[in-house]
Formats: C-alpha cells, sequence, structure tokens
C-alpha cells in the first residue's frame, strides 16, 4: 500500500513541479533582467512546490486509507476471524470504493453463513450419528455384565461363543466411531473449520510427546518407538492439527512394524526447512502404490485392518495446510519411511 | 448409596446407563436438559454430575459455569470424542474429568469411583509450604503469598503431588496414576491439561522463573525456588 502510495504521490506531485518549472522559465523569459520578476517566480516555485505536495498528499491519503481499511479486514478474514466486517465510515463515501467495501461485506456475510453452515452440519452429524453408537456400546455393555454375573455361565461352550461374538459387536462399534471420527476430522480440515488460531510452537516437543506416547502403545504389543535426539525448533501454525497428522503416522507405523522392532523418528532441521523421518520395520509398500496410501480409503491390504483408512488422509491435508509436503518411501532394508517436509517458522 | 446426576438429553442413553451404574452401586437422576440439571444440581446433594457438552437448551459449559458460581460437586464432562477445544474448555471452566462419547459404561464407572476417591473428604494431605505458595493438607486450599488461589480437586492433587518433591521430575505415567487415579493411556493429554490450568492460576515464580516446569514429552516438574545454601525468602523485608 506504501508503494502505491508514493508512486501516486509522485506523479501528481511531479506534474505539479513540472507546471510550476514551466511557468517559471515562461516568467524569466519574459522578464529577463527584472529583479522583480524572478522573485515573483521563485516565490511561485515555491508556492506550487509546497501547496502541491499538501494537495497531494490529502488525494491520496483519501484514496488509500480505505484500500487499507479493506486490505486489513480481508487479512483478518483469511486468519479466520470471519465475524470481521469493513469499517461502516467506507460505506458513507459516494465513489467506487464504497461500492467495492458494499460487496466485500456481502462476500464476508456469505462466507460467514457457509462457514457457519458446514460447522454446525459437522456437529450435527458428530451428534446424530454417534448417539445410537453411545447407546449401543452402553446396552452391550449390560448384556456382557449380565452374562457375567451369572453364576457358572460363563464356561458353558454357548456362553464363551456368546461373550466371543458380544466382543466383535463391541470391536466393530468402537471402529465405526473411530470412523465417523475421522471422516469428521479430514473435513474439518478441508473446510477450514474449528481450527483455533495460529500460533508459533516447539515442533520438536510436540514429536517428542507423540514419540513417548506412540511408545506406550506399542509396548503393549512388544513393539517400540525410539526418537533421535533432536533441538528445538519453532513451527507457525495449528498445533493440536499438526499433533494429529504426526500421531496417525507413528501409529500407523506402530502397526506395522514387525514384532520386536521398533519405529525410528528422526527430526533435522536444513534450509529453513524440517525434515521428520519415521520408519517402520514392516513390510513395506509395493512401490507403484507409494503414492495412494495418503488416498482416503486407500488401504493396502495387509490382513491388519485396524485403522479406518483415512490417517495418512488426515496427515496429508494436515501438513499441506502448514505449507508442508509429506510422501513415503520404502526404505533401504525393508520398511516404510514417512517423510515430513515442513517450514520453519520465520 | 453414591448419588449420581446425569445432565443429558438422550432419554435412551440415560436409561441405559441408569440400569448400568444400578448394578455397579449408583442411584441415578436424570435430568433431561440444561436447565433441569442446574436446578437439580443446586437443590440437592450428589456424590457426582454427569454432564453432556452438547444439549440443545444450553450447553454443558454454561450448566457448569452455573453450578460451579455454587457448588463444588465434582462434575464429569460427556465431549464428543475428537474435540480437544470441548476437553480444554470443560478442565479450564473446573470440570473434574472428561469422557468423550462414545464411551464403554466400564470404563465410565472406573472414572466415576477414581472422581470420588479423589474428592472424598478427610483425606488427609501433608501440608507444604514452598516459596510464595502454602499448601494446606487439612483444607485442601492453597495460598499465593497470603491470598488465596481457587484450585480444582484435581489441580490441588496435582500441585501437591509436584510440590513434594520440588526440584525432580514426575512422569506423566506416574501423575496421570497418582493424581487422576487411572491407568495412563497414551494420547490422552488431559493431565497437560490440569498442568497448564496449574501454571496459568499460579503464574510465575517471583524471581520471574517458570513455576512448573514441562520436561520435553516426559513429565512436570515444580522449580525448587531456593538451591541449597541460598534461601530464597532470607533477607530484609
Amino acid at each position: 500500500m506504501r508503494r502505491l502510495f508514493f508512486t501516486i504521490f509522485l506523479w501528481f506531485w511531479l506534474t505539479l513541479f513540472g507546471v510550476a518549472v514551466t511557468f517559471m522559465v515562461i516568467v524569466l523569459h519574459g522578464g529577463f533582467g527584472s529583479r522583480f520578476a524572478l522573485r515573483l517566480a521563485f516565490h511561485d516555485l515555491l508556492l506550487f512546490t509546497v501547496a502541491g505536495a499538501i494537495f497531494c498528499y490529502l488525494v491520496i491519503r483519501y484514496l488509500t486509507k480505505p484500500l487499507n481499511q479493506l486490505s486489513e479486514a480481508a487479512a483478518s478474514i483469511a486468519e479466520g476471524r470471519i465475524e470481521t466486517r469493513v469499517d461502516p465510515s467506507l460505506m458513507l463515501r459516494r465513489d467506487e470504493i464504497a461500492d467495492l467495501a458494499r460487496n466485500f461485506d456481502r462476500m464476508a456475510e456469505r462466507i460467514d453463513a457457509l462457514i457457519t453452515g458446514q460447522r454446525r452440519l459437522l456437529g450435527d452429524v458428530s451428534h446424530e450419528l454417534r448417539s445410537p453408537l453411545s447407546r449401543l456400546i452402553v446396552a452391550l455393555g449390560l448384556v456382557k455384565l449380565s452374562l457375567a454375573k451369572q453364576p457358572g455361565i460363563v464356561e458353558q461352550a454357548s456362553a464363551a461363543e456368546a461373550l466371543e461374538n458380544l466382543e466383535r459387536i463391541g470391536l466393530e462399534a468402537r471402529r465405526l466411531d473411530n470412523l465417523i471420527g475421522q471422516l469428521l476430522a479430514l473435513t474439518r480440515i478441508d473446510s477450514g473449520v474449528d481450527r483455533g488460531a495460529a500460533a508459533p510452537f516447539d515442533l520438536a516437543n510436540l514429536v517428542l510427546e507423540v514419540a513417548n506416547d506412540g511408545n506406550f502403545e506399542a509396548r503393549a504389543r512388544n513393539r517400540g518407538v525410539v526418537m533421535e535426539p533432536a533441538g528445538g525448533c519453532m513451527v507457525y501454525g495449528f498445533e493440536e492439527l499438526l499433533r494429529s497428522a504426526i500421531e496417525n503416522v507413528v501409529r500407523n507405523a506402530i502397526r506395522h512394524t514387525a514384532e520386536g522392532t521398533a519405529v525410528e523418528i528422526s527430526m533435522r532441521v536444513q534450509n529453513s526447512r524440517i525434515l521428520l523421518r519415521v520408519r517402520d520395520y514392516g513390510p513395506g509398500v509395493p512401490d507403484t502404490l507409494l503414492a495412494e496410501i495418503f488416498l482416503p480409503f486407500r488401504r493396502i491390504a495387509m490382513g491388519d485392518s485396524e485403522g479406518a483408512g483415512l490417517g495418512l488422509a488426515i496427515a496429508e491435508r494436515a501438513v499441506d495446510v502448514h505449507g508442508g509436503t509429506i510422501r513415503a518411501t520404502n526404505a533401504a532394508g525393508g520398511g516404510l519411511m514417512v517423510e515430513l517436509d515442513l517450514p520453519v517458522a520465520s | 448409596m453414591e448419588r449420581v446426576l446425569v445432565v443429558d438429553d438422550d432419554a435412551g442413553l440415560c436409561q441405559l446407563v441408569t440400569r448400568f451404574l444400578a448394578r455397579e452401586g449408583f442411584a441415578t437422576s436424570w435430568a433431561p436438559n440444561g436447565a433441569a440439571g442446574i436446578e437439580l444440581a443446586l437443590a440437592e446433594e450428589y456424590s457426582l454430575i454427569m454432564l453432556d457438552v452438547m444439549m440443545p437448551d444450553m450447553d454443558g459449559f454454561d450448566v457448569l459455569r452455573r453450578i460451579r458460581q455454587q457448588s463444588r460437586t465434582p462434575v464429569l464432562m460427556l465431549t464428543a470424542r475428537g474435540d480437544t477445544h470441548d476437553r480444554i474448555r470443560g478442565l479450564e471452566m473446573g470440570a473434574d474429568d472428561y469422557l468423550p462419547k462414545p464411551f464403554d459404561p466400564a470404563e465410565l464407572v472406573a472414572r466415576i469411583r477414581a472422581i470420588l476417591r479423589r474428592s472424598a473428604p478427610h483425606r488427609p494431605v501433608a501440608g507444604i509450604t514452598l516459596g510464595d505458595i502454602e499448601l494446606d493438607g487439612g483444607t485442601r486450599s492453597v495460598r499465593r503469598n497470603g491470598a488465596p488461589v481457587d484450585l480444582t480437586t484435581v489441580e490441588f492433587d496435582l500441585l501437591a503431588a509436584l510440590m513434594r518433591v520440588a526440584g525432580s521430575a514426575v512422569s506423566r505415567e506416574d501423575l496421570v496414576r497418582n493424581v487422576l487415579g487411572r491407568e495412563f493411556s497414551p494420547f490422552d493429554r488431559s493431565i497437560d491439561t490440569h498442568a497448564c490450568n496449574l501454571r496459568r492460576k499460579l503464574g510465575p515464580l517471583q524471581d520471574g522463573g517458570e513455576r512448573i516446569k514441562g520436561i520435553r514429552g516426559a513429565g512436570y516438574l515444580y522449580a525448587s525456588p531456593a538451591k541449597p545454601g541460598a534461601p530464597a525468602n532470607a533477607g530484609p523485608k
């Protein structure tokens, strides 16, 4: 905006200055020798210069100030404050800028309505899909409780089979819940709803927390997660969003790494980019399918279908929101290596 | 018999939960909306209140705020799974714990028992004074420079756990087990939310240093206010 200001300012002012100089030259030529005419010409020049500068300043301020306000409002909306509207004083003008401001507000209202609607829909979908699931899981708990409390029934073969089937129902219900959660998470990322405010945070700390939690989860299944020590490095963005991205990548690696092995995490900073690597010792993925694992529901059949098939898709979108990239390769020596490339906070 | 108040608009779920809790030895009352919930919560004595966040008339946070103005009855929030904002907001506003919906009823009972154990009266805690903080185990109150600090039960227990071994770190696993009274489950960040609230309520140390330090992903530490031989409180007043 400042550049525009000075361009217009110089353009206006130089024109006026030029007129003043021409005028002076004419006067000088006409009244050569007359000291009075010369002084008059100098006065004229001075007057033109100063008055021109003030006049130009006012005109340009009148034009660029509303543009500045519009620009600030647009930036505010881009940062997530969708309730922002332009200053009402802009509407009092009688020029094209007032039209622009009015149209800007109409656009902002429309975006506001869309996002509010989207948010309400997501909330309703979550609530309506999960309410029956909640009842189902509690009812299941009741059945299991009454089976367990009947003396001697657990020893019967038919009861044992019934319990096994009940466990299965519970497992499928949880899987369905997981799927709903991930589907909603994916939709939230895509629509930009409910991200919270962007802020700088230490990525190394976040990764270490995820690694520790992952290690705890993995130990129960005789696997592990190890992380190379890494220095702190700040990232600007949405901490919880990036946490879920890294959590999904790490948990995916834990699911696939072979028994007795550990998922390896390393992190280094190079040319103000962060390279985060998560490597497992599992069967890897056929080379032709490597790019596909980030697509929703594109599970590479490997027996274990514990995940909902959306974890890596969520990771990909979340990394994309932070201006980074994610890719997968088969590591030398077997296993999948997922690499996240993220910009360091400036 | 322990009495539990369930505030949730889902009648079917409440019926099932009531049956399940009855088998586990709890008497349950039901409030179908926020207004009725507040009325019952303030009119009668309950051991615990289960509060749904999403209700048509009034959201759970408003109900929690109104209840907290007059009552310190433990509150368990039922949140939508995966919604971290709801979880953090609930714990910040003085809920004792949260449980994402859909929940396993056995897990619900475990959480209720953990909260009841924690908030049981006459549970002696040794008093501790460290620097500007004075923790009174008898009245379960905390004063900073003589001024009372309003802490929830969990925050009080967390502070006590950290101050008892000031200067050395306590792992998140130990804190979850001893303070929240349940088994550590990975990717559950509620203990971190409590630590964050505590940090906010107590502010920095007198010398401006960090009072409760996070040990990168591993645990928390209450900064020892004085190094041996250099008492922080010494010096002329």
